[in-house]
């Protein structure tokens, strides 16, 4: 075999370096493609994290410990099947907990909110307020107001409207107890809070477990044990986190459900896997365009080139080599784009990961429905999309190469050679 | 005849078909020696390029048969000729046609890497040789730009020489530059003949440049007019 190929890549680095705009701009389309690529991924990565984010801060936690049997019957919010003595359970779970983790009591139940006039269903979320806000961020979220305190509640601030209760003002709270007895209560208004799901914002009332044990009775019932895990670098990370807890306490706990982030956003994460395609979709398109430029930008080097080309054939280089030596050209080409294009993209995902952006600005005003409300959307890193985009750019800059290269391996060499 | 490095016999080329056609080469042939300084003259069109494509393996004949060194040519696919070019042949252009990326030492060395020289020492001696011969060891790494026509013409000889081929071939090697400098050009070709023995075959119009030359064959129409030796 006669190889030439040191040679080769000798003048077709030359040749990149020679015609340099040219490069720059073919290699530009390359880059601007993959960093958007890159930015979106990022994006859509951000977007996964806070909506699964916000669930863990708001609504579930990272693992919530409840009985089999209520979780059975979970949108009943069944008192009767609350846990039998949390206290002993809330120890033997803080001992299977990593290094970090919190956990508070929660009782969930519904009730009637009354204002005197109207009345309204909502959600009642009992907490153990100090202890609350190591597990959830409900307390950050106070448009008015203080957290709760046994006596004053924390409404979502679209009951508060609904209800048009303010600070100060008194409701009363009707419950059923787990007997089925009935039982109400006057509380105030201590704080309103913009909650960042529309569920909770339009339904949620937190009270203290004391004034949740005045209406309901002594001992008050508490429904789950909520766990806060130390925050993890990736979103498959801190899922897999929760539900290699969840499958522990599960092991070590008989008759207990822990049910994980992981189950909770189930849906949703089967969901991100489809959104995960269309980007590939998109990086698909762009870099289609960049091959475009790439075949254009190595037929324009043939075309003046050809003389050279008729040269080294007449010295006996061979079709396959000449082929080669453009296949190189555009491939270095690619490289140099690929680069610039993960340059290019570390810079806008790191922009975006330090400073974030609205996520309400994103989407404007459409109520998305689960999606989170109210939170900066924060670019997160994804290796893999990078070394994705790497390759997608480079293997696609070599596939460009193609037809450009065979053309070159195909001219006559008298042709060429004639050729002014 | 004993010395015969390349025999053509019979070669035909017919370009097109129909209307179109046109004969190149009639039933040409001939036959080389070792050492041979030969110029190939004749009008335009009688045939000057395509004899010498056709005997540097650029272009196979449409019929007849062509032999190096006393064994026929076996094959004619692209690969195949391509192997007879590394393995004889060199090539001087009109144009001189250097990779204008490369410099001196590397468009001389060119012909070797592409043959498959590894032993980078040895190669590099080699070129500077041949630059000493062409005189030009002071330029070697200038870029092709940088160069005359005549230097570049130079470097091209040095690159034809390089690879030590059974026979150089020079498409009017001259006629791009100015008399004085082609007759240089011619007495380099010629120096180099006696020096170290290379075969030279080579095309022109310019009669100055037949003068040196040692046989002159003559092309009419495609077919060999007169062969005449000179002493
Ligand atoms: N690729 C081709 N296709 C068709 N006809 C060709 C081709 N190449 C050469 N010819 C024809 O063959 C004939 C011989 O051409 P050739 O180039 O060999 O002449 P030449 O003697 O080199 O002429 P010049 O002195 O002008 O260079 C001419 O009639 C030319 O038109
Ligand atoms: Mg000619």
């Amino acid at each position: 075999m006669h190889r030439a190929i040191p040679v080769l890549w000798n003048i077709a680095a030359r040749n990149v370096l020679r015609h340099w705009k040219r490069t720059l701009i073919t290699a530009m389309v390359l880059s601007v493609g993959i960093a958007f690529f890159l930015l979106f991924d990022s994006m859509l990565a951000g977007m996964d994290r806070i909506t699964i984010d916000t669930a863990v801060d708001y609504e579930n936690s990272s693992v919530s410990v409840r009985t089999q049997r209520y979780q059975q019957d979970v949108a009943s919010l069944p008192l009767e099947e609350a846990l039998a003595s949390p206290d002993s359970i809330m120890n033997s779970v803080a001992d299977l907990l990593p290094q970090g983790s919190h956990l508070t009591p929660r009782t969930r139940f519904h009730v009637r909110v009354s204002n005197w006039i109207d009345e309204t269903p909502a959600l009642a979320v009992a907490v153990d307020p100090d202890r609350d806000s190591t597990v959830f961020h409900t307390n950050t979220r106070l448009v008015e107001g203080n957290w709760v305190q046994p006596g004053s509640v924390v409404l979502g601030s679209m009951l508060a409207r609904d209800l048009g209760l303010k600070v100060g003002d008194w409701l009363v709270l009707t419950a059923i107890r787990a007997d089925g007895s009935m039982d109400a209560m006057e509380l105030a208004v201590g704080g309103v809070a913009d909650l960042p799901l529309t569920s909770l914002s339009n339904q949620s009332l937190y009270l203290d477990l004391v004034d949740a044990a005045r209406i309901l009775g002594e001992p008050v019932p508490i429904t789950e044990i909520d766990i806060r895990l130390p925050s993890s670098l990736t979103l498959d990370a801190m899922v897999a986190q929760a539900e290699a807890l969840a499958a522990k306490l599960e092991a070590a706990l008989p008759g207990i459900e822990a049910f994980s982030i992981g189950e909770a956003s189930r849906d949703y994460l089967a969901m991100k896997e489809m959104k995960s395609k269309f980007s590939y979709v998109l990086i698909f398109v762009v870099l289609l365009i960049a091959a475009v430029g790439i075949v254009n930008t190595l037929l324009m080097s043939l075309y003046s080139r050809i003389r050279e080309v008729g040269v080294l054939a007449a010295y006996g280089l061979e079709p396959g080599d000449i082929r080669r030596l453009f296949s190189i050209e555009g491939v270095l080409v690619g490289i140099a784009g690929s680069l610039g294009g993960i340059l290019i993209g570390a810079l806008l995902v790191g922009l975006l990961a330090r400073y974030g952006i609205s996520f309400d600005s994103l989407v404007g005003n459409a109520d998305l429905g689960a999606l989170p409300r109210g939170i900066l959307l924060k670019g997160q890193w994804n290796p893999a999309a990078f070394v994705m985009g790497f390759l997608f750019g480079v293997a696609v800059s070599w596939l460009a190469t193609i037809l450009p290269a065979r053309r070159a391996s195909r001219i006559e060499v008298t042709e060429a050679l004639r050729f002014v | 005849m004993a010395d015969s490095i390349l025999s053509l016999h019979a070669i035909t080329k017919v370009y097109g078909s129909g209307e179109q056609k046109v004969v190149a080469l009639d039933n040409v042939t001939a036959s080389f020696a070792r050492g041979e300084f030969t110029a190939v003259v004749g009008p335009s069109g009688s045939g000057k390029t395509t004899l010498l494509n056709i005997i540097g393996c650029l272009d196979s004949p449409t019929s007849g048969t062509i032999a190096w060194e006393g064994s026929p040519m076996s094959s004619m696919t692209r690969a195949a000729l391509a192997a007879y070019r590394r393995e004889h042949v060199a090539f001087i252009f009109q144009t001189y046609n250097l990779i204008p990326v490369l410099d001196v030492v590397e468009n001389v060395e060119l012909p070797l890497i592409i043959a498959g020289a590894r032993d980078k020492p040895a190669l590099r001696r080699k070129v500077l040789d041949m630059l000493a011969l062409v005189g030009l060891s002071d330029k070697a790494h200038r870029r092709p730009a940088e160069l005359s026509g005549g230097q570049e013409q130079r470097v091209a000889i040095a690159r034809a020489l390089v690879k030590d081929p059974t026979i150089v071939l020079a498409d009017e090697p001259t006629a791009n530059l100015d008399s004085r400098t082609a007759h240089e050009i011619v007495m380099l070709m010629r120096e180099i003949n006696q020096k170290l023995g290379t075969t030279f075959l080579f095309s022109t119009h310019d009669p100055r440049m037949m003068e040196h030359a040692r046989r002159v064959i003559t092309l009419m129409d495609g077919r060999i007019a007169a062969d005449e030796g000179r002493s």
